[in-house]
């Protein structure tokens, strides 16, 4: 849910980066932060484990400024990806306004991709949350293993397994060369705004 | 001619025996000087016997060896000692022997002699075979990160003792890159690699330890094991690339699999909803963003200014960040449980508390409505990098769709009379005469802006307002 303070005339958007274990949350957080970081004026946190793994979840503010009076902070977060740690990427899905789906379209983690979008849809549900009714972008991330040989999904079977029913904006993606990071970012920002605008402004 | 029956030979002989069998009973060899002498009067006795003057040789030298080593394996010396010994005497006492029978006992002296003397060279290397061998069986038990260290240890320990040995130095290089593979792939190595590891190992412990072995017969084994060696890399090489990798998938190929929330999609209407394109991310795209972050000047990193605070104000102050709150909710649920953790109380509490500081909260909806105008462009020019102050970005006009708000200055106007077309009610309408007259006034401000430089945004005007008043008419009806 978007908090907004009418009497500082502040509105706080959680977006959430969630998917399966080293699907890429991080890195785009990682992205983002990099090349915003002298406009962002904020720090990431990111608790990691001794192997680089997410151990609670990445967090990055920013202020993107204000519309129509308002003052717009964006969170954003990621959830620990690995499956040991669902009941953490619960309490971190608590109070989101929208959600990055981040998807690996390796050939070997397609069932993975299935799982955790599965798992998202019944974590949502403990916060009396429903994942079709919720502003959600598809990212279909590591397009570029495609040029290193290495077997991917095409993106017409990445919609179909995971696109079909929610029928999501979608985007190929590089987290880590940068592609298409920030155009998944200003859609979800985008839509998750649209979605309260007309309660709000 | 070496007569034995000759008194000065007959006594020289007595005199051998003497004092050869002193210096075998003890151990001191005291008298080892008297023994040197009589086996020189021996040996200028027999000047022209070549076999005599061999088997004395031999017993000279390694009587003298005796003497001076005593750490050596002194059982096998003196073994070897007594074993030429005797084939002096049976040549010399028998007086049958033909000169075949001198010969075959001369042969049989020979090969203990060089037995020997490869065993005292090999000597202070075998500690570090015996090493060499007792890793391999660790390895053999288990390979982890230890065993595969000590077994590359001994094995380079090795090298270093046998670099100018080129056939040594060839079983060594097979077992250091068989090493290097199991120290790689640890527990998933193949299990063949340990297997070979051992057939090498055996193979040069056999060449290094039988002097006997013809160069012909130790080049076979070498040639061998690096055919075995050859036969295990080609086994593991496809593991290492991706053999699918080589052309692309084709879509047919890929199994069917049951659609995400197949189970959980009977409970919306979510396949009549328009399907939104994919954004493809093409190499050209790819490249062009790595030059362009590559382009951009990297800015350095200014940690946020922080308002000075001592110690005991960061302790006691409240939390504020939205981290620690979470944090917080995370070891609430690692020490109380997950259900205690999302007692529903705690909420309550915490948004009673949210509407005292003026705080209001929404919860988003997927609805299917474009952004306003300010929103696009706020987080256009938040994220046009190029940008500093967030000036308004120039955008093409967009085609006339009464579902799309124009961006510019009639937008805002377009978006409350769609609104109302949607919902009409009189704070909808109210929003439209509002916007009407906002527009009026930017109209005023800058006279640059003119509705016939933007048919796009008229027409959208045009059709806005024809679906409102289409509205109006239904609603009467």
């Amino acid at each position: 849910m978007a908090l907004v303070n009418v009497k500082t005339k502040e509105v706080q958007v959680k977006i959430v980066y969630y998917g399966p274990g080293r699907g890429g949350k991080t890195t785009n957080l990682e992205y983002i932060n990099k090349k915003y970081r002298e406009r962002l004026k904020t720090q990431m946190v990111s608790l990691k484990t001794h192997d680089d793994r997410t151990l609670f979840f990445d967090f990055l503010p920013f202020d993107v400024g204000k519309i129509k009076g308002f003052q717009i902070v964006i969170q954003l977060y990621t959830v620990p990806g690995q499956v040991k740690y669902n009941e953490t990427r619960k309490v971190v899905l608590g109070g989101v306004d929208g959600i990055v789906f981040v998807a690996d379209v390796q050939l070997n983690q397609r069932k993975r991709n299935i799982e955790s979008l599965n798992q998202l849809y019944e974590n949502l549900k403990t916060h009396q949350l429903d994942l079709f009714k919720m502003p959600l972008v598809m990212q279909y991330n590591k397009i570029d293993l495609k040029n290193q040989n290495i077997p991917i999904i095409p993106s017409r079977i990445m919609q179909k397994d995971l696109n079909s029913h929610l029928k999501a904006p979608a985007f190929e993606a590089s987290a880590l060369k940068g592609g298409n990071v920030i155009p998944t970012l200003k859609r979800i920002v985008s839509m998750t705004l649209a979605s309260i605008q007309d309660e709000l402004f | 001619m070496f007569d034995i029956k000759a008194p000065k030979t007959k006594e020289a002989l007595a005199q051998f025996n003497h004092e050869f069998s002193i210096f075998i009973r003890l151990e001191d060899c005291e008298n080892i000087a008297d023994l040197f002498n009589t086996i020189r009067l021996l040996q200028n006795l027999a000047r022209g016997n070549k076999i005599l003057e061999a088997l004395l040789r031999m017993i000279q030298s390694i009587s003298a060896f005796l003497n001076k080593n005593k750490a050596f394996d002194r059982k096998l010396t003196l073994t070897t000692l007594t074993a030429i010994k005797e084939d002096f005497d049976s040549i010399i006492y028998s007086a049958s022997m033909s000169d075949d029978a001198s010969i075959k006992a001369y042969r049989h002296s020979l090969s203990l002699f060089h037995d020997l003397k490869h065993r005292i060279a090999l000597a202070p290397y075998q500690p570090l075979l015996e090493e060499l061998k007792s890793a391999i069986l660790s390895l053999e038990w288990e390979i982890n990160p230890d065993t595969t260290h000590a077994f590359s240890l001994k094995v380079n320990r090795l090298k270093m003792k046998w670099q100018s040995n080129k056939l040594y130095d060839s079983f060594l290089n097979i077992l250091h890159a068989l090493g290097q593979y199991t120290h790689k792939k640890k527990a998933s190595a193949d299990e063949e690699a340990v297997v070979l590891i051992r057939t090498v190992y055996d193979h040069l412990e056999t060449i290094v330890t039988k002097p006997g072995l013809t160069f012909e017969q130790k080049k076979s084994l070498l040639l061998d094991d690096i055919q075995r060696y050859r036969t295990f890399k080609a086994k593991i090489q496809p593991k290492k690339t991706r053999p699918a990798a080589e052309k692309p998938i084709a879509e047919a190929d890929i199994p069917e699999l049951k659609p995400a929330l197949s189970q959980f999609s009977s409970q919306t209407d979510s396949a009549s909803m328009e399907v939104d394109e994919l954004v493809s991310l093409s190499d050209e795209q790819l490249v062009a963003q790595e030059i362009e972050d590559k382009n951009l000047k990297s800015a350095p990193i200014q940690p946020p200014s922080k308002p000075k605070t001592d110690v005991m104000d960061d302790l006691f102050n409240p939390k504020a960040s939205p981290v620690d709150d979470l944090l917080d909710k995370i070891h609430l649920m690692n020490v109380l449980g997950k259900d205690k953790a999302a007692a529903p109380g705690m909420m309550e509490s915490q948004e009673a508390g949210f509407e005292e500081q003026g705080m209001k909260s929404y919860a988003p909806g997927k609805k299917d409505q474009q952004p306003i105008e300010e929103i696009t462009n706020r987080i256009d020019d938040f994220f046009d990098i190029g940008s500093s102050a967030a000036p308004a970005k120039k955008k093409t006009p967009p085609a006339p769709d009464r579902n799309k708000i124009p961006k510019g200055p009639i937008g805002p106007l377009v978006h409350a009379v769609n609104r109302a077309s949607r919902e009409l009610n009189l704070p909808n309408v109210n929003e439209i005469s509002i916007k009407l007259s906002q527009l009026k006034t930017a109209l005023k401000k800058d006279p640059n802006i003119r509705i016939a430089d933007k048919p796009g945004e008229f027409n959208s005007l045009i059709d806005a307002i024809d679906s409102l008043v289409n509205t109006m008419i239904q609603g009467m009806k």
